[in-house]
C-alpha cells in the first residue's frame, strides 16, 4: 500500500515487533472531548437546576397517575361498583399480582390455598362489606394475608367490588367452601329502598 | 551477550488447562441456558439448580477460561517482549497448579451452595486468600521478569499486564472484605447500600481488569504477530492506555441505575461510561488499523479471521457498554437479558475469539508441528462459532427488549398491561431455545478447537528443542538515544510528542506506581464519599435487624443463589411501584450482608414480598412452583421441606453480625438459638393451621421454616414506619407512600 511510505515507523522492535506513529483519527479525537464536555450540562441539567432529579420525575409522572376517587366502604358503593366494569378494570391487574397466587387469575381458587371466588360459597362473608373486612384485614390463622399495606383505601373498595363481581360468572373451579350466600344482605336492602 | 532461553512448558500448561476449563463452564453455560427453556432439567438436585450453576458457570468461564488464557498470553508474550526467562520457573509451577486447585475449589464449594453471593466474587473466604497468594506469587513471577529484562523499554503489551495485576489485586481486596464466621461462611465487611457500591466497583472493573486490559495486552502482542504488520499507532497507545484505567474505575455505578444509592453516584457512573467510549475504541482501532494492508492475510488465516471479528465485537460491546449506561436507556435494559446479551457480545465474541485465535496461532509453535493438525477444522471452527455468537446474542437482545417493554406497558387507565409476571417470562421461551441453540454450535466449535489441539500435539516431536537465544543485558545507566523532537516546540508541543512517556517506559516501578496512582486515585473520588458522607443513607426508625431466624433464612436465601433471578430493589418508576409496591430505600438495606439487590428478574422483585404471601404459599411453592403458578420456571426446592436447619450454627453467624456492628438486644445476643427456636415454632404453628397436614411432620425444624421468615419479613419494616407515623399523626396509612396509586 502506497499510504504505508507515508506512516512514520519508530525505531521500536520488541521481538519484531514494531510500531508507526500514526495521528489520532480526528473524529475520535473530537469524540472523546465532546463526550468530557458534555459532563458539565448534563451535571448542570440534572443536578444544579431544579426538578430534573430521577425523584422529582418520578413524583411527577406518579402524580398524572393518582385519581383520588374517595370511595367509602360501605354495602351500596361495593355494590354500585360491581357492575361499573371501567371502574373494576383499575384492580383487575392488582389482582393478578396480589391475589391470583392463591384464588389463580380467573378466580377459580387453588387447591388448600384460596377458595373459588366464582361461586356463592363464602368462608368467612356474609355481606359486601364483610368482603373488604376480609382483604383489609386478612383472616388470623388462615392463609389469606392482609391486604392493607398493599392496597389503598380506594383500591380496597375496588377490589372488594371486583372480588363481588366474579361470583356474577360462575366457574367452575375448585369444590365450593364455606356457606352458600345465595343473595347479598346489601341487595335486600337496596331493593327496599327502592 | 548472555544466552538463555524461553520457559514454553508452563504456557503449555495453562493453554491446555483454558482448552480444557473452557469446554467444562461453556457447558455449564449451556445447561443452564437449557434450564431457563426447559426447568425440569433442573432435576430437583440441590447441586444442580440453576441459582447455584449460574455462578459456577460465570466463575469457571471468567477466571478458569480467560483466566488461565490470560497467563498464558502473559507468559508467553512477556518473555519474549522483555527478552528474558521467567523469573522463576518455581513461582511459574505454583502460579499453574496454585490456580487450578482454586478452580477446582470454586467447582466444588458453588454446586454445595458455599458463596459469598456476590457476582464474580462468589468465593469463600478461604478460596479468597488462595486467591490472594496465588496473586501474588504471579505478580512476584511477573515484576522478577521485568526486573531482569534485557528488553530496555516496556512495550504497551507488558503496560496492560501491569494494570491487570495492579488492579486485579486492589479490587478483589476491596470487594471481599468480610468477617469470617466458619470455614465455609462469612459477612461482608459492608452493608446495603455500601456492599452494592462495592460489588459494582469490582465487578464492572472485573470486566475492565480480568476480561479487558489482558486481553488488549494479549492482543498487541498476537495480532501485530500473526499480522506481521507494525502496530498502528505508538501515541494511540498510550491515550488509550491511561485513559481507559482512569476511567475506567469510575464506571461501576452504572450497574446501580434508579437503585437506592445516591443520585450523583449513578451521574458519575454514566457520564465517565461514555468517556470510556472513545478510549476503548482507541484499543479497537490500533487492532483493526493494524491489519491495514493485510487484508489479503485475513482471507487465508483463520487466526487473524478470530482476531478481526474478536476485535469488532470488542468496538460493539465497547460501544453498547457506554449506550446502557445512559439512565434512561438502563430504565429498560436493566434487571432484563439485554445485559446478558451484552456481556455475552463481549465474552464470546471478544474473550472466547481472542482466545481461540492465540490458541490456534500457538499450537503448531509450542507443540512444534510448523502447522495445525487441521486448517480446515479450525475454519470450520471459525463459522460456526461465528453463527453461534449471532444465535446466542439476537435472540436474547429480543428477549431483553421485549421483558422490558413489558414490564412497563400500561394500560390508558393506568394500569399495568401485564399485571402478571409469569405472562412476561413464558413469552421468553422460545427465545430461551433459540439460545440453547446457538450456545450449543458455540460449544461444538469449541470442541473443535480441542481436537485440534490434541491432534496438533500427537504430531510433536519426541523431545522440544528449547532454542538458545542471546542478548546482552541492560547497563545499569540508560545511555541510549532520547527522541529527539525535530523543529520548534512550546511546552504543548513537547508534552503532546510524548517523549516523557518514552522514559517512563524504561522505568518500570515508575510505571508501576502511576498506573497504581491511576487506579486508585480514581476509586477514592467515589468511595470515599459513599462512606463517608451521612445522607448516603437515610436511617429509617422502624427498620430493624433480622431476628436470629431471619438470619438463617436469609443465609439459605444467599446459599441457593436466589440473587441469580430476584432482585430486591424496586426503582422509583410508575410500573415498578404499580408491579411491585413502595421503591426501595437506602435506609432499609443497613442491615443487609451481603446486599441482595441482584442483577437480574428472570423471576419477580422480592422486595416488598413479605406482605403479599402466607406462610403455605411459600412452603408449597418451594416444593414444586409449578403446583402453584402453572408455567414458572422457578427450579423445585424440596430438599428445604426436608433438610434440618442447623439451628446450634445460629449463635456464631450473630456474633459475627454484633461484631460488625448490628444492634441485637441482649436475649438475642446472649441465647439466639432459644430465640430462633421460638420463632420457628411460631411460625410451624402458622403454617399447621393454615395447612393442616403439615401438622406432626416437624416442619419447625426444617430449613423452609426458616426461609419462609426471611420472605415474610422482606420489606415490610417500612410500612410499620407508615403505621408508626399514621398512629402519631392520627392520619389513614394509605395516603403514605408511592406504592399507593390511583
Amino acid at each position: 500500500m502506497s499510504k504505508d511510505v507515508d506512516d512514520p515507523l519508530l525505531d521500536h522492535n520488541y521481538d519484531g515487533i514494531q510500531e508507526y506513529d500514526n495521528p489520532l483519527p480526528g473524529w475520535w479525537k473530537l469524540l472523546f472531548w465532546a463526550s468530557i464536555v458534555l459532563c458539565v450540562p448534563y451535571t448542570i441539567y440534572y443536578h444544579v437546576m431544579d426538578g430534573h432529579s430521577i425523584l422529582d420525575r418520578f413524583e411527577l409522572d406518579m402524580k398524572a397517575n393518582v385519581v383520588s376517587l374517595n370511595l367509602t366502604a360501605d354495602g351500596a358503593t361495593i355494590l354500585a361498583l360491581r357492575n361499573d366494569p371501567e371502574k373494576l378494570e383499575l384492580v383487575k391487574g392488582k389482582f393478578q399480582t396480589l391475589c391470583a397466587a392463591c384464588h389463580r387469575p380467573d378466580g377459580t381458587g387453588m387447591p388448600a390455598l384460596g377458595p373459588n371466588l366464582t361461586d356463592k360459597y363464602w368462608k368467612n362473608v356474609k355481606s359486601l362489606t364483610d368482603i373488604h373486612r376480609v382483604l383489609t384485614n386478612g383472616v388470623p390463622g388462615t392463609a389469606m394475608v392482609a391486604q392493607v399495606s398493599n392496597l389503598n383505601k380506594d383500591e380496597l373498595v375496588l377490589m372488594s367490588a371486583y372480588v363481588a363481581s366474579l361470583s356474577l360468572n360462575p366457574k367452575a373451579g375448585k369444590e365450593p367452601e364455606g356457606e352458600e350466600v345465595p343473595a347479598w344482605p346489601e341487595e335486600a336492602q337496596s331493593k327496599g329502598s327502592e | 551477550m548472555e544466552s538463555f532461553c524461553y520457559d514454553d512448558g508452563i504456557v503449555r500448561k495453562f493453554s491446555l488447562a483454558t482448552m480444557v476449563w473452557g469446554l467444562v463452564g461453556m457447558l455449564v453455560g449451556l445447561l443452564i441456558a437449557l434450564q431457563l427453556a426447559w426447568p425440569q432439567a433442573n432435576m430437583g438436585l440441590p447441586w444442580f439448580s440453576f441459582g447455584r450453576l449460574r455462578p459456577l458457570h460465570t466463575n469457571a468461564v471468567i477466571f478458569a477460561f480467560a483466566g488461565n488464557a490470560i497467563f498464558a498470553a502473559v507468559y508467553y508474550s512477556s518473555q519474549r517482549l522483555l527478552k528474558a526467562r521467567m523469573f522463576s520457573d518455581a513461582l511459574s509451577n505454583l502460579h499453574f497448579w496454585g490456580w487450578q486447585l482454586i478452580i477446582v475449589a470454586a467447582a466444588i464449594t458453588l454446586p454445595l451452595g458455599i458463596t459469598q453471593s456476590k457476582e464474580y466474587a462468589e468465593l469463600e473466604w478461604p478460596i479468597d486468600l488462595a486467591v490472594v497468594l496465588i496473586w501474588v506469587v504471579f505478580a512476584v513471577n511477573f515484576f522478577g521478569t521485568i526486573a531482569k529484562r534485557r528488553e530496555r523499554h516496556l512495550y504497551v503489551g507488558i503496560w496492560f499486564y501491569i494494570a491487570t495485576i495492579i488492579a486485579v489485586a486492589v479490587l478483589y481486596l476491596g470487594n471481599n472484605a468480610a468477617l469470617p464466621v466458619t470455614l465455609f461462611k462469612s459477612y461482608s465487611a459492608y452493608a446495603g447500600v455500601q456492599d452494592a457500591f462495592m460489588q459494582w466497583w469490582y465487578g464492572h472493573n472485573a470486566v475492565a481488569f480480568f476480561l479487558t486490559t489482558p486481553f488488549l495486552g494479549l492482543m498487541y502482542y498476537f495480532l501485530p504477530k500473526a499480522a506481521e504488520r507494525p502496530v498502528y499507532s505508538y501515541r494511540l497507545s498510550i491515550l488509550h492506555f491511561w485513559s481507559l484505567v482512569f476511567i475506567y474505575i469510575w464506571a461501576g455505578p452504572h450497574h446501580l441505575h434508579y437503585t437506592s444509592i445516591p443520585e450523583w453516584l449513578s451521574t458519575l457512573g454514566m457520564l465517565f461510561s461514555l468517556m470510556l467510549w472513545m478510549p476503548s475504541w482507541g484499543g479497537m482501532l490500533n487492532g483493526l488499523l493494524t491489519l491495514r494492508g493485510a487484508w489479503n492475510k485475513v482471507a487465508e488465516d483463520p487466526v487473524l479471521k478470530f482476531y478481526v471479528v474478536g476485535v469488532t465485537f470488542y468496538g460493539m460491546s465497547t460501544f453498547e457498554g457506554p449506550m446502557l449506561s445512559i439512565k434512561s436507556v438502563n430504565a429498560l435494559s436493566h434487571y432484563t437479558d439485554w445485559t446478558i446479551a451484552h456481556v455475552h457480545a463481549g465474552a464470546l465474541g471478544w474473550n472466547g475469539f481472542m482466545t481461540f485465535g492465540m490458541l490456534y496461532w500457538l499450537m503448531p509453535r509450542l507443540f512444534q508441528t510448523g502447522k495445525l493438525w487441521s486448517h480446515r477444522l479450525c475454519v470450520t471452527h471459525f463459522w460456526i462459532g461465528t453463527v453461534g455468537i449471532l444465535l446466542y446474542i439476537v435472540p436474547i437482545w429480543t428477549a431483553g427488549i421485549t421483558q422490558g417493554l413489558m414490564w412497563r406497558a400500561l394500560n390508558e387507565n393506568g394500569t399495568l398491561m401485564y399485571s402478571d409476571f409469569l405472562d412476561t417470562v413464558t413469552k421468553l421461551r422460545p427465545l430461551y431455545w433459540a439460545r440453547v441453540i446457538g450456545g450449543t454450535l458455540y460449544l461444538a466449535g469449541a470442541a473443535m478447537a480441542a481436537i485440534n489441539m490434541f491432534q496438533t500435539w500427537r504430531m510433536r516431536p519426541s523431545r522440544y528443542e528449547e532454542p538458545v537465544i542471546q542478548a546482552a543485558a541492560l547497563e545499569k545507566v540508560y545511555t541510549g538515544p532520547s527522541p529527539k523532537l525535530s523543529g520548534n516546540h512550546g511546552p504543548i508541543g513537547r508534552f503532546a510528542a510524548m517523549a516523557w512517556h518514552r522514559t517512563w517506559e524504561r522505568k518500570p516501578i515508575t510505571f508501576t506506581v502511576m498506573t497504581t496512582l491511576a487506579v486508585v486515585s480514581a476509586s477514592m473520588f467515589e468511595i470515599i464519599p459513599t462512606f463517608a458522607i451521612k445522607s448516603v443513607v437515610e436511617p429509617i426508625a422502624s427498620v430493624k435487624p433480622y431476628t436470629p431466624l431471619e438470619v438463617a433464612g436469609r443465609d439459605i436465601y444467599v446459599s441457593e443463589g436466589c440473587y441469580n433471578c430476584h432482585s430486591q430493589q424496586i426503582r422509583p418508576m410508575r410500573h415498578e411501584v404499580l408491579r411491585y409496591g413502595e421503591y426501595s430505600k437506602a435506609g432499609e438495606f443497613i442491615y443487609d450482608r451481603p446486599f441482595q439487590w441482584g442483577s437480574r428478574r428472570i423471576g419477580p422483585d422480592l422486595a416488598r414480598v413479605g406482605n403479599k404471601l402466607t406462610t403455605s404459599w411459600h412452603v408449597r411453592h418451594f416444593n414444586r412452583p409449578s403446583d402453584l403458578s402453572p408455567g414458572s420456571i422457578m427450579p423445585s426446592y424440596p430438599w428445604l421441606l426436608k433438610d434440618d436447619l442447623d439451628f446450634e450454627a445460629i449463635q456464631g453467624k450473630i456474633n459475627a453480625l454484633v461484631k460488625l456492628g448490628t444492634p441485637y438486644e441482649d436475649a438475642v445476643k446472649q441465647d439466639a438459638v432459644s430465640v430462633a427456636r421460638a420463632q420457628a415454632d411460631a411460625v410451624n404453628a402458622k403454617l399447621v393451621s393454615e395447612a393442616p397436614e403439615f401438622a406432626g411432620k416437624g416442619m419447625q425444624n426444617k430449613k423452609v421454616i426458616a426461609l419462609t421468615a426471611y420472605l415474610l419479613r422482606l420489606g415490610t419494616d417500612i410500612s410499620k414506619d407508615v403505621e408508626d407515623k399514621s398512629a402519631q399523626n392520627g392520619s389513614g396509612a394509605q395516603e403514605v407512600g408511592h406504592g399507593q396509586s390511583l
